[in-house]
């Protein structure tokens, strides 16, 4: 498999007069990256450019899939958002995980294969026939990460998914995480979850504060966050 | 989170969309030639059995889905002691709950993608005319997606408010209530479009 690589071209994303991203200029070609920064750093922001679900202002994103160059990344990267509540749609759980594989032109008897073969993928089998409203947020979670990777995307974007969860509910995704064959770009605030990331980057103001390896990274940002506390 | 949709699979999950759609339509149909309230109160007490026998659990889900017809109906029945016509008011509240009871058991018990191609197939002929039917068959999905969800919004913000006011939520509550929907569309917007074709 050619690995999937992601490059931002000087990108910058302005609204209402306010910069949120400046030129960024980015070579995304880990397995698993983090990006981390205070709020309003402009992370979810990246995350969307990312996938294609908001246009940059300027500058332009070059996405590297199966030898394809292409300027649009289209369904080739999926993104996780933050609450489950938003994300989820349909009122059952194949409704749910099916919805991103009929937009993909599969037929019907394949798109059951497949809710099929995703539920066992992630041992839940069970959850065939069941109401999403039922699901505890943990669940729903994982219920939004299987429909992202039941389109199988080759770049996963997690935008904060541990936020709100208890810690064996996040003990358990990340186990699920692990698994994943696809590239992992990660947005959180927890650090200990990125310590085994391949790459870390730091937005501040909308600008790469600092770039690299999980150790030299998080330690810098750990102190600086300790430097700078205020509201 | 609330759903339109039977906290469990029940047997009505496996009758094929299209037969309940078009019994709950000649039905709807026919409780309007009813005049009498006692073959309503009738009809009402089977519909209530039915949902009985389907589980104590479905029978709980179904009177809380009809909660939000209570304040209709205290202004129905105002109206029509006003008027005094009392018997008149009940037929139209009867008629009220066995439609919205009705179109309950098939909305519940109905995947939302089951609806959505039964819409896609009446819509067909319009493909011809270079339209989007799936435009129009995600917009009802989403229409059953949101009425619970501004139900439970509206049951957030007016726990808000009472906790810091002691009185019950005025209409203050209303713009932020438009708001804090507005922005869930917005939510929606974006899930719809990272897992399909309909991009900016």
């Amino acid at each position: 498999m050619i690995e999937p690589k992601l490059v931002l071209n000087k990108i910058s994303y302005k609204t209402f007069g306010r910069v949120i991203l400046e030129n960024l200029t980015l070579t995304l070609d880990e397995k698993s990256i983090g990006i981390i920064g205070k709020n309003g750093s402009g992370k979810s922001t990246l995350a969307k450019i990312l996938c294609g679900l908001i246009h940059p202002s300027s500058g332009e994103l070059e996405v590297y899939t199966n030898g394809n160059t292409k300027s649009f990344p289209r369904l080739d990267v999926g993104i996780v958002f933050q609450n489950p509540d938003h994300q989820i749609i349909f009122g059952t759980v194949e409704d749910e995980i099916g919805f991103g594989l009929k937009n993909l032109g599969y037929s019907k008897s394949e798109i059951k294969d497949k809710i099929a073969v995703t539920l066992q993928k992630f041992n839940k089998a069970s959850w065939i026939g069941s109401s999403t409203a039922t699901l505890s947020h943990g669940q729903r979670q994982l219920l939004c990460i299987m429909s992202i990777f039941a389109m199988d995307p080759k770049i996963i974007i997690l935008d904060e998914i541990f936020s709100g969860l208890d810690l064996p509910t996040t003990k358990a995704l990340e186990n699920y995480l692990k698994e994943l064959p696809q590239m992992i770009i990660q947005i959180t605030h927890d650090l200990s979850i990125l310590k085994k990331s391949d790459r870390i980057i730091w937005l501040d103001d909308g600008k790469v504060f600092l770039d690299g390896s999980p150790k030299s990274v998080l330690i810098e940002y750990s102190q600086h966050a300790q430097r700078n506390m205020k509201l | 989170m609330l759903a339109l949709r039977f906290p469990k699979p029940t047997a009505l999950d496996n009758v094929p969309a299209t037969i309940k759609l078009l019994i709950l339509a000649f039905a709807t149909s026919g409780i309007f030639f009813i005049e009498t309230l006692g073959t309503m109160f009738l009809i009402f007490l089977a519909i209530a059995m039915f949902h009985f026998l389907l589980g104590w659990q479905i029978f709980k889900f179904s009177v809380k889905l009809l909660k939000p017809l209570l304040p209709f109906i205290a202004i129905m029945v105002f109206w029509h002691l006003y008027s005094r016509d009392l018997t008149g008011g009940l037929l139209i509240i009867m008629r009220l709950l066995l439609i919205v009871s009705l179109a309950n058991l098939v909305t519940c018990s109905t995947k939302t993608s089951e609806i959505a191609e039964i819409i896609d197939k009446i819509l067909g002929p319009m493909r011809f005319l270079n339209m989007n039917t799936q435009a129009i068959s995600l917009s009802v999905i989403i229409f059953i997606r949101f009425t619970p969800i501004m139900l439970e919004r509206h049951h957030i913000l007016s726990l808000a408010y009472k906790c810091r006011s002691g009185r019950r939520p005025s209409w203050q509550i209303i713009l932020p209530l438009i708001l804090s929907i507005m922005d869930d569309a917005d939510h929606v917007a974006q899930s719809l479009k990272s897992r399909s074709t309909f991009r900016v």
